[in-house]
């Protein structure tokens, strides 16, 4: 407080001007949490909102700091600080979502390119199975074979030897 | 064009199947088109392809075409990678890099869907491979029979960013944002990495890919007047792309890899 004896005298914010301050902060906050509560907002996405709001309510509140301010910046008028340091938490917001949103885009693409080669290759195993079912090729006849042979000798082999073991082991 | 149905007849008859890479049958040429809306002009590069001696295995990646662009190139025998929407021309090339790596194709050939690449061209491509180079670039401005016309200011950007990858290179390059390319398969290992561009990739990739030691050449191409439909580079977009060339070349050399992978 001794501090701020040195500082030139500045005007003090004006009753609208303050008003206005903390209505706009005030409903913003609240806004916000509704729609954090209603689940339309992450919490993420809200941390930078809520600070835009209490820095606007901080500063609007506290005289002392918001003159300090003014003096560190030379302003002429406490309004354009108030209005500042809302602006500076505001930037960080679009900051965030276009991060965010490169985020995205690259996700946003990545799952497109594989929906794109699992179709085709979708496409490709149905034609497969439509020769399966026309039966008659060489192509049709060899994949039906095959997985009755495998498990038949696999049971043969394991039946009398791997039993003594494996008991021991679980 | 409608599509014929799929289980019609046997397999013995299959000339209208679409020869997946279960079916490629020893091809190890792998040729991407990216189409946005080609249909008219798919069908004739498809065509010129499937007329040249070298056996090609075709595949459109279709980036979320509204018109007859896929069923064009299905029933013409090509594989069709189908974007849900629009994704850009460099995501749509990924999609196809991504496919070759895949399927294990050791050479890759791309090309434009709107008749402005010749066919022809492509052994010349393929010999450039031969000859021990990871990525060739066709050039239109090499070609002893002349390049198709362009506005002046595309022909002067076209010659910025020329130099400048010569420059940086120190492979004589003179048509850099030719899209009429031929990879080798560690070429595409690095093209269909996450961090490959989503809009424009030309100038920057061949920097990049120059970077990781491969070898660059430029072969003379034949290249025509496009059949139809419209450019890429229309309007405000010529004045993005040359933003955004500048602003990814400036940084190319403080850039880090992308922070955004995707399980392979």
């Amino acid at each position: 407080m001794l501090l701020l004896e040195f500082f030139t005298p500045i005007d003090p914010l004006k009753t609208p001007q303050l008003v206005l301050a903390l209505v706009v902060a005030f409903s913003m906050l609240a806004i916000v949490l509704e729609l954090v509560r209603r689940q339309k907002l992450r919490e993420e996405y809200a941390f930078l909102w809520i600070c835009t709001a209490l820095v606007l309510i901080t500063l609007a509140l506290s005289t002392s700091i918001l003159t300090w301010l003014s003096n560190l910046l030379e302003a002429q008028s406490l309004v354009s600080i108030l209005y500042f340091g809302a602006l500076v938490f505001l930037m960080l917001v679009a900051l965030q979502f276009s991060v965010r949103l490169t985020k995205l885009t690259f996700r946003g693409k990545t799952v497109n390119q594989r929906i794109a080669l699992l179709e085709a290759e979708i496409e490709e195993l149905r034609d497969l199975v439509d020769d399966l079912k026309a039966g008659g090729s060489k192509d049709a006849k060899k994949p039906t074979e095959t997985p009755l042979e495998i498990p038949r000798s696999a049971t043969e082999i394991e039946v009398p030897k791997k039993k003594g073991p494996r008991n021991k082991v679980s | 064009m409608p599509i014929p149905p799929p289980s019609s007849d046997t397999s013995a008859d299959a000339s209208h199947r679409i020869p997946g890479p279960r079916h490629r049958d020893g091809r190890d040429v792998l040729v991407v088109i990216p189409a946005c809306n080609e249909a008219g002009r798919i069908d004739k590069v498809i065509r010129g392809l499937q007329s040249l001696p070298t056996a090609l295995h075709i595949v459109v990646v279709d980036d979320g075409s509204t018109d007859d662009t896929r069923e064009e190139a299905r029933a013409l025998g090509a594989v069709v990678l189908r974007h849900p929407f629009n994704l850009g021309y460099g995501t749509a090339l990924q999609t196809g890099y991504i496919y070759a790596r895949r399927h294990g194709f050791a050479r890759l050939v791309q090309m434009d869907a709107d008749g402005q690449h010749d066919p022809e061209s492509v052994p010349v491509l393929l010999d450039a491979l031969d000859d021990g180079a990871d990525l060739v670039v066709g050039s239109r401005f090499q070609n002893p029979g002349g390049a198709p016309a362009t506005t002046f200011l595309r022909r002067l950007g076209s010659r910025v960013f020329a130099t400048i990858v010569t420059i940086w290179t120190g492979v004589k390059i003179t048509d850099p944002t030719s899209g009429f390319q031929a990879m080798s398969s560690r070429s595409i290992e690095q093209v269909a990495r996450d961090g490959f561009p989503e809009d424009y990739p030309d100038a920057d990739v061949l920097v990049q890919l120059s970077k990781c030691r491969l070898k660059l050449v430029e072969v003379p191409v034949k290249m025509h007047p496009r059949l139809g439909g419209v450019s890429m580079h229309r309007g405000t977009r010529a004045a993005f792309y040359g933003y955004k060339m500048f602003m990814s070349l400036a940084l190319l050399r403080v850039r880090r890899r992308s922070p955004y992978r995707s399980a392979p």
